[in-house]
């Protein structure tokens, strides 16, 4: 057990390293990253849930909204002046904040959406289950509903 | 009025009254026969609640002579105005006139030779072919005797059948065996009794008139007869030639050993004569008993009084003064032995319980007078008058309480130890009696006091009072019955009652105790009352081959109806109805059971409730739970909806990163 969360220490000190690494040798790319990526950055701070739907949501459609400049960035010139100049055009801005409003909307629509779809599969099945004890009345009578007794009409001749 | 026919044979003319052949329980009527083989006919409507003698009847077919009526046939009819079905009896009419109108008419009274030949003769002969074959007339009396000639010297005895024997006989017409038994409760007897009323009939002929004509009261006069002897107190002051009186005394006699049989008035009658013996009196005690303020001196008169005052009887029988008076008064070994076997020890008698005093009495009046009624509780009857005892006094709660007293009495056997001699009609109804408490004890229909009636009586009618109207005496009548009831307008709860199923059980080999114990249970099934008796009679109405009776089944079709309706399944219940009318319409019984005996179908029927019931309430609860769902629907579909934003978020994400990624690479 000792020996196994060891192990799994050292393999997180590793990725750390590699990824420390990286940011260095990319740091246009990351600010890039951190400044495009802020509303994903807020929606993991108001998310509070164990799965992180939110962060996913938001997150999701944000990196779409950021990968067009990352993609020239990355094609044309990897330096800290292109880096500036994506940031001071205010079309990336509109497309990177935009796509994470995409992301909340979808957020915030779905729901409403699931829940419709929901209450009306119910209904059908109370309908069905409705069509069916009126069919075991129709059948049996009133009594198998055992909230009204079957009456007997018979009358001895008198 | 019109013209009622008897088995296609006999019209009856219900306008034509035929007093001078009434018989006291039944009206005489004018009567032609539709074929020419017999002469002018007579019928007699009988009271449908007086029992007839069904098997003397049967015995006196093809009677030869000019003796007796001839009895010609026997049936029911329907009686208009009775407005009910009654028995009928037909009869050769007499060619003369009843002898005495009234018991109290005073005649001409007869020559010797008038009643050697006119009466004495025919009636000898009459009572030898009635000894051959085995029956008894039992009603021999001055009122009940016509001429058979128009010239009016011959005679012939009246009919004795629409009656029970002796019922319609004055006291001082019976034996003193008779005489000693309640009216309904003479019994056959035996020709001896018979000979014991041709000499009472012989002493009215011979003086004119009733030699006895006000008994002012009966026991004071059977008292009289037992210390006295018969012929003393019936005779009594009337002079009688020398010639009659060896007669009359022989005929007489008390002591039936001593009486006169059929062959000594035919000895007679050929010419034989004998020096007239002296009347022959019970031996006597050598001190008087007193019972119940009157002194005994004899032991028939001991056991007379015993029976009369039953209810103090017991501290009698129990004192030691009668032990004394039986051991050394009496000096009878036969009386004491009879009381060794029948009661018991003079120990066992004082140990005995005063509840039992009532059972103690009726044994020790056996041991005294064993050729005595049996008498319990002031019941008095000769074993084969217990029947129409209870025939006639059904409807009397007291007769039946006496009789159901004396039933659970179980005396027979010992007084069967009694006699000396019994005839076999006697072992049948010996037989008939010894299974009876078993049958009384039971308290469901089929049993009881009813059962016995039916029992004791084998050709009584059915007494139910839904049929009685309707004299049956056969349970082939009893479905045709039933249909003409259902027939009508007003009907009973059911068809049957306590009266038919003893009935039933009583006369039909088919329908046994195993098939009527079911109507003593209780069932709690919708109809089950009316099933149990749908199945009975549907079986009566298949082995006796009963045509249809389609009001029968109207009436069944109503009374299941219960049954039909217990059915959950409607499309079922729906078929069953049907079927039923089906059934229903052909009139047989078996039809209508087919259909509710099939205990598959019932079961099938009530396990399918039961699931459609389950179902019921698992749809129920689901619906309550989708309802609840329904209410809460925001809350259950936040997580989902999150779930499927993130899902579309990422599946959109994917595509956009890739659509560009493949973009900027071209």
């Amino acid at each position: 057990m000792a020996a196994r969360s060891a192990s799994a220490a050292s393999t997180k000190a590793i990725i750390l390293l590699v990824v420390a690494g990286l940011l260095v040798f990319t740091l246009p790319t990351v600010l890039i990253l951190c400044v495009g990526m802020l509303p994903t950055f807020a929606a993991v701070l108001v998310d509070r849930r164990r799965e992180k739907y939110t962060t996913l949501c938001v997150g999701s459609m944000n990196f779409v909204g950021v990968i067009p400049f990352l993609a020239t960035l990355w094609t044309e010139d990897h330096s800290f002046d292109m880096a500036f100049k994506i940031l001071g055009d205010p079309i990336g801005w509109l497309m990177m904040l935009g796509s994470a409003g995409i992301g909340w909307a979808i957020y915030f629509v779905a729901p409403n959406i699931v829940a419709m779809f929901m209450a009306a599969r119910i209904e059908q099945r109370i309908d069905r289950l409705r069509d069916r004890q009126t069919e075991l009345v129709e059948e049996w009578g009133p009594g198998v509903s055992g909230s009204e007794a079957e009456k007997d009409d018979a009358e001895p001749r008198q | 009025m019109a013209k009622v026919v008897l088995k296609d044979r006999f019209e009856i003319d219900d306008s034509m009254a035929l007093p001078q052949f009434d018989s006291p329980t039944a009206k005489a009527f004018k009567c032609v026969a539709r074929t020419a083989e017999f002469g002018d006919l007579f019928a007699l409507i009988c009271d449908p609640k007086i029992p007839m003698r069904a098997e003397t009847m049967e015995a006196l077919r093809g009677f030869p002579g000019i003796g007796l009526v001839k009895f010609i046939d026997s049936g029911v009819v329907n009686w208009a105005a009775a407005n009910q079905r009654q028995p009928v009896l037909i009869f050769e009419m007499p060619a003369g006139t009843r002898v005495f109108e009234k018991l109290s008419s005073v005649i001409q009274p007869l020559s010797d030779d008038q009643l050697i030949k006119g009466f004495l003769t025919p009636a000898v002969n009459t009572l030898r072919e009635l000894s051959a074959r085995g029956i008894t007339h039992r009603n021999i009396r001055p009122t009940n005797l016509f001429y058979s000639d128009t010239s009016e010297s011959l005679m012939m005895f009246g009919e004795c059948v629409s009656a029970p024997p002796g019922y319609n006989q004055p006291l001082h017409f019976e034996s003193l065996e008779c005489a000693m038994a309640d009216t309904t409760g003479r019994g056959e007897g035996s020709i001896a009794d018979d000979c014991f009323a041709l000499g009472v009939t012989l002493l009215c002929l011979l003086i004119g008139r009733n030699p006895v004509p006000n008994i002012m009261d009966p026991h004071q006069f059977v008292f009289d007869r037992i210390n006295f002897g018969s012929y003393t107190n019936i005779v009594g002051s009337h002079r009688i030639q020398m010639n009659m009186m060896e007669l009359l005394r022989g005929l007489l006699a008390d002591d039936t050993r001593e009486r006169w049989s059929v062959r000594d008035v035919q000895l007679w009658l050929g010419g034989r004569r004998l020096t007239p013996k002296q009347v022959k009196l019970p031996p006597k005690a050598a001190r008087p008993l007193t019972i119940g303020g009157m002194e005994h001196e004899n032991v028939r008169s001991a056991a007379n009084g015993l029976a009369r005052n039953w209810a103090t009887g017991g501290d009698v029988v129990r004192s030691h003064d009668f032990d004394n008076w039986v051991r050394r008064s009496l000096n009878d070994e036969n009386v004491v032995e009879n009381i060794n076997r029948v009661v018991g020890t003079p120990q066992a008698i004082q140990a005995s319980p005063k509840a039992d005093d009532a059972r103690l009495v009726t044994r020790m009046c056996m041991a005294l007078d064993p050729h005595a009624p049996l008498r319990h509780k002031g019941f008095s009857t000769h074993i084969d008058g217990i029947g129409p005892t209870l025939a006639m006094g059904f409807t009397n709660e007291n007769t039946r309480e006496t009789v159901s007293a004396f039933v659970n009495g179980r005396f027979l056997p010992q007084w069967m130890a009694l006699q000396s001699r019994t005839r076999s009609e006697i072992l049948q109804v010996y037989s008939t009696l010894e299974k009876l408490p078993a049958l009384l004890n039971q308290a469901g229909p089929g049993f009881g006091i009813e059962r016995c009636l039916y029992e004791l009586n084998p050709y009584s009618h059915c007494m139910s009072s839904m049929i009685s109207h309707l004299y049956i005496t056969r349970p082939e009548e009893l479905v045709p019955a039933l249909e003409a009831v259902a027939q009508g307008h007003e009907l009973p709860p059911i068809p049957m009652d306590r009266h038919v199923a003893a009935f039933l059980a009583a006369r039909s080999e088919e329908i046994d105790d195993r098939i009527l114990r079911p109507l003593s249970s209780l069932d709690e099934r919708p109809a089950g009352d009316a099933l149990k008796v749908l199945r009975i009679l549907a079986r009566v109405q298949s082995v006796y081959r009963n045509g249809a009776a389609p009001g029968l089944c109207a009436w069944f079709q109503t009374l299941t109806k219960p049954a039909v309706n217990s059915f959950h399944n409607l499309k079922m219940r729906h078929q069953i109805e049907n079927a039923v009318s089906r059934a229903a319409e052909t009139g047989f019984l078996h039809e209508l059971l087919k259909i509710f005996d099939d205990a598959k179908a019932v079961q099938r029927d009530e396990q399918g409730y039961l699931r459609a019931q389950q179902e019921h309430a698992q749809c129920s609860a689901q619906m309550a739970q989708m309802t609840l769902s329904l209410e809460n629907k925001e809350s259950l579909a936040s997580e989902l909806g999150e779930q499927v934003a993130a899902v579309i978020s990422g599946v959109l994400g994917s595509i956009g990163a890739t659509t560009a990624i493949i973009f900027y690479m071209i």
